[in-house]
């Protein structure tokens, strides 16, 4: 198999290796802050976190401008869409691992990735609601994704914006898993 | 779950949270470990951006 036959099926739902790593380097960071256990293992965890996403956005965006067709129709796929939210769950993770790490990077990581994900969310729910060709056998717990990533936006949040924003942010979150899935379980 | 519990055991210092604290971080860095060698294999035997998936 060629490199550019692996470019066009490389699927977004890789960067979810984002989120599992800066979830564990989030855990070690709290822990070594607690017990001084793991001296340096959290924010080790964490660069390498960094360090993968900025190679899947480089592999990623080789791939949206060589192969567009591929990266809509993944997009546009019923199970597949909700993948697409990794990217930008990834951000706002990566925003709170270098909290301590890097206070710039993480204000404009926090600040792309807030922006991002609220954009996400809506195109997603915009898609579930309006797109007739949905049906109820794609639901899927990656469903949560897009919806469940808002939670996390308050967590660096709550240091570089209002708190308002922030629980509004939760809360939008919250209302939208039982309204939206309701919503659309009637619609079918 | 884990920085949940590490958070609790930081408030309360009871030895169960203590427990279950280096449990579930036991146990994360455990499946984290896990499915980073099964993505290695699944790369190092070309199973993974191949069509279909």
């Amino acid at each position: 198999m060629t490199m550019h036959s692996r470019l066009q099926n490389l699927p977004v739902s890789f960067f979810s290796t984002v989120m599992g790593l800066s979830g564990l380097a989030i855990a070690l960071q709290r822990a070594d802050e607690l017990w001084a256990s793991s001296p340096a293992l959290g924010n080790v965890v964490a660069l390498l976190s960094l360090l993968v996403f900025v190679v899947l956005l480089l592999c990623y965006g080789v791939k949206v401008v060589r192969y567009p067709e591929q990266v809509i129709g993944e997009l546009s796929d019923p199970v597949k869409m909700s993948f697409g939210a990794t990217i930008t769950v990834s951000l706002v993770l990566l925003s709170i691992t270098t909290l301590q790490l890097a206070p710039a990077l993480s204000k404009a990581l926090w600040m792309t990735g807030a922006v991002l994900h609220l954009v996400y969310t809506l195109y997603a729910l915009n898609t579930w609601i309006h797109k007739t060709d949905f049906e109820i056998r794609h639901m899927s717990p990656a469903w949560f994704i897009p919806v469940v990533g808002n939670m996390l936006v308050p967590v660096a949040g709550v240091t570089y914006a209002s708190p308002e924003i922030s629980c509004r942010v939760s809360c939008a979150c919250l209302s939208i898993c039982p309204g939206g899935l309701t919503l659309f379980r009637w619609r079918r | 779950m884990t920085v949940a519990t590490l958070v609790m055991h930081d408030l309360t210092q009871l030895p169960a949270y203590t427990f279950l604290a280096w449990l579930f971080l036991g146990l994360l860095c455990a499946i984290v470990l896990y499915l980073i060698i099964r993505t290695l294999y699944a790369v190092s035997r070309h199973q993974i951006c191949v069509a279909g998936h």
